[in-house]
C-alpha cells in the first residue's frame, strides 16, 4: 500500500472541542474519536393544573390565610414526559458511542431546539412552564431534547457503557489532575401547581406561592439525588437549576352560611401558579490521588482586573 | 481536595475550578440549599405633586429578601454546614394581569452551596455564614486573612413627582435626579447597617441594580458579603510574573 493510500484509510476524528480543549483532552489520557448526538421528539400529553387541583382531596388549614399553604398538586404526568426526553436523549447519545468504541463522551452539551425546549424565561405561548414551543403551530406541544458531545477513548479508564460529561475540557483536565473522574449527568425536574391567596395593599408573604415554588425544587433534587443514587458518585459538581412560572386565574361557585343560617352562592376568584424546576449537575466520583498540585493553576490572580 | 471520599454524596452548584479552590482553603460541600418567599408588596399611596421615598415598599422588599436568605441558612444548618458560599439571589416579579387591583407579588429566591470546614468546627459563629462570593473570590479573602461574616443587602425604592410641564430644552431634571441619589444612599445605607449588625470591618464584591418603572419609580437593590479582617492587616501572596500566551 502507497503512503497516499495509507494517509486515505486513516480514519479521520472529530469532536466539539476547541484547539485547547482538544490539547487539554489529549494531555489528560482521553483520545477524540467521533462527534456523537442524542435526540428525543416527543407529543406531550399536557396535563392541566386545574383538573388535577380540582380532585385533590381538600384539608383545611385552622388559620385561614394560610389555607393553601400545603396544598400543593404535583403533574406526574408532565414530570414523566420531559424526564423521559432527557433520559432518551442521552441514552441515544451513548448508543453513538458505544459504535464508535468509545470510553466516554465529554463536552456534552444540550442544543436549543428550533421546535420546543425547556425555557428560562417565562413566555405566554409555552405550551407548559418551562416548555417553550417553536415557531409552527403544528410543533405545538411537541417537546426537542436534543444533545451533542465528543466520544473519546479513555485508555487508562476503559469502560463498557460510556460515562458522560457536560464539563468543558479544561474543566475535565482539572478534575481529572485532581484525582475525581465525571461519570454521568444526573438531573431532575418538577411541576408544581397550587392556589394563592394573591395581591392586597397590606405587605404580607403568599405564603402558597412559596409552598409551590419550596415543592417544586425540593421534588427536582429529590429526583436528581435519585439518579446519583442510581450511578453511585461522591458528589455532584455545576448543578444548574432553570425554574418557570405561570399564572393561571379562574372562578369557582361556592357556597357560604351567614350569620342567621341562611346559604347563599357566590363566585370566588381565585388565582393559582404553576411552577416547574428543572436541575442538572454532573457526577463525580474520586478515583486516585491527585497529580501534583492540582489547583496550582487556579491560585493565579489576575491583577489585570479591579 | 485532598479528603476521602464521605459516605454521603455532596452536591454543589459551584464549577470545578472553584470546587478544587474551596477544598484548596479547607472547605468542603455538603448540599445545594435555597430558600423560597413570594411576598405580596403591598401598596403605598404616591402623588404626582410630592417627591417621596417608599419606605414601605423597601421594607417589604427587604422582609420578603431576609426570609428567603433565612430559609436557606436554615436549611444549611440542619446538614450541618458552617457556611453557605456562591449565594445568589434572584427575584422574580409575579404579576396575574394588568388588574390595578391586583398588588404586584415578588417572589425570593436565594441559592448556595452550604460547606463546612475540613479540619474541624469554624471558629467565628455558630450560625452558618452566608457569601455571595466565588469560589475564587473565597480562596482570594481567606488567603489574605479575611472572613465571610455574610450577605448584606438594601433596598431603596423612591417615588419622584411628576412635572407640570416636560421641558422641550436640555436641562437637569432634578426631581428625577435626587430620587436616583436618595434611592441609592437609602440601598446602600441599608447594606452597610446590616454589616454593622454583623459586626464586619467592610463589604466586598458589592453589586448595584438600579431599576426604574414608567410612574418615576426608582429602585435600588445594593448586595455585599461583609468580612471581617485579621487583627495584623490585610495580607496576600505575593504577586508574581505571568506570560500569557495568548497575544
Amino acid at each position: 500500500m502507497s503512503g497516499r493510500e495509507q494517509r486515505a484509510s486513516r480514519k479521520v476524528f472529530g469532536s466539539t472541542l476547541m484547539a485547547s480543549g482538544y490539547a487539554l483532552v489529549c494531555d489528560a489520557g482521553l483520545v477524540p474519536l467521533a462527534p456523537v448526538m442524542g435526540c428525543d421528539v416527543r407529543s406531550l400529553s399536557i396535563q392541566l393544573p386545574l383538573p388535577v387541583y380540582r380532585q385533590r382531596p381538600h384539608v383545611a388549614s385552622p388559620v385561614p390565610d394560610q389555607e393553601y399553604a400545603d396544598d400543593v398538586v404535583s403533574l406526574d404526568d408532565l414530570d414523566h414526559e420531559v424526564t423521559a426526553a432527557r433520559h432518551r436523549a442521552y441514552d441515544r447519545l451513548r448508543e453513538g458511542a458505544v459504535r464508535s468504541s468509545a470510553d466516554a463522551i465529554v463536552d456534552v452539551r444540550q442544543v436549543q431546539s428550533p421546535v420546543a425546549y425547556l425555557s428560562r424565561t417565562p413566555d405566554p405561548g409555552k405550551v407548559a412552564a418551562g416548555i417553550r414551543p417553536g415557531p409552527h403551530p403544528y410543533f405545538a406541544r411537541i417537546l426537542e431534547y436534543q444533545v451533542i458531545g465528543t466520544a473519546v477513548r479513555d485508555q487508562a479508564n476503559p469502560c463498557a457503557e460510556p460515562r458522560l460529561s457536560n464539563l468543558s475540557a479544561a474543566d475535565l483536565w482539572r478534575l481529572s489532575r485532581a484525582g475525581w473522574q465525571a461519570i454521568d449527568v444526573v438531573g431532575g425536574c418538577a411541576h408544581r401547581f397550587g392556589a394563592s391567596l394573591w395581591g392586597g395593599s397590606v405587605k404580607h408573604e403568599v405564603q402558597g406561592s412559596t409552598a409551590v415554588w419550596g415543592a417544586a425544587r425540593q421534588a427536582a433534587f429529590a429526583q436528581l439525588k435519585l439518579e446519583l443514587a442510581r450511578v453511585g458518585a461522591d458528589g455532584v459538581l455545576g448543578i444548574s437549576m432553570q425554574s418557570d412560572d405561570q399564572i393561571f386565574d379562574w372562578t369557582e361557585r361556592v357556597e357560604t352560611v351567614g350569620q342567621t343560617g341562611k346559604r347563599r352562592r357566590s363566585r370566588l376568584r381565585r388565582q393559582g401558579i404553576l411552577v416547574s424546576v428543572n436541575v442538572l449537575g454532573t457526577a463525580v466520583r474520586r478515583v486516585s490521588a491527585p497529580v501534583g498540585d492540582a489547583a496550582a493553576t487556579l491560585r493565579i490572580m489576575d491583577l489585570s482586573r479591579s | 481536595v485532598s479528603t476521602l471520599p464521605r459516605s454521603e454524596p455532596f452536591f454543589a452548584d459551584l464549577s470545578v475550578s472553584e470546587f478544587l479552590l474551596i477544598g484548596d482553603g479547607g472547605w468542603e460541600p455538603i448540599d445545594l440549599v435555597y430558600g423560597d418567599c413570594s411576598y405580596g408588596v403591598g401598596d403605598q399611596v404616591t402623588s404626582w405633586r410630592t417627591s417621596k421615598a417608599l419606605t414601605w415598599i423597601s421594607d417589604a422588599l427587604t422582609q420578603g429578601q431576609t426570609l428567603a436568605l433565612e430559609r436557606m441558612r436554615q436549611q444549611a444548618a440542619s446538614v450541618g454546614a458552617e457556611g453557605i458560599v456562591g449565594v445568589r439571589l434572584q427575584t422574580t416579579d409575579i404579576r396575574l394581569d394588568e388588574d390595578p387591583e391586583n398588588h404586584p407579588t415578588q417572589h425570593f429566591h436565594a441559592v448556595g452551596t452550604a460547606v463546612r470546614s475540613q479540619g474541624g468546627p469554624y471558629e467565628q459563629s455558630q450560625r452558618p455564614f452566608t457569601s455571595h462570593l466565588s469560589g475564587q473570590d473565597t480562596w482570594s479573602l481567606s488567603t489574605a486573612g479575611c472572613t465571610p461574616l455574610g450577605l448584606v443587602f438594601g433596598f431603596g425604592v423612591y417615588h419622584a413627582k411628576t412635572a407640570f410641564k416636560r421641558p422641550d430644552r436640555c436641562v437637569e431634571m432634578p426631581d428625577l435626579t435626587a430620587g436616583i441619589y436618595d434611592a441609592r444612599t437609602h440601598a446602600m445605607h441599608a447594606m452597610q447597617a446590616r454589616a454593622a449588625e454583623l459586626k464586619a470591618n467592610g463589604v466586598v464584591g458589592v453589586k448595584i441594580e438600579l431599576k426604574m418603572t414608567p410612574d418615576r419609580t426608582v429602585m435600588f437593590v445594593a448586595t455585599g458579603t461583609a468580612i471581617s479582617t485579621r487583627a495584623s492587616g490585610i495580607g496576600g501572596p505575593a504577586p508574581r510574573l505571568v506570560l500569557q500566551l495568548n497575544d
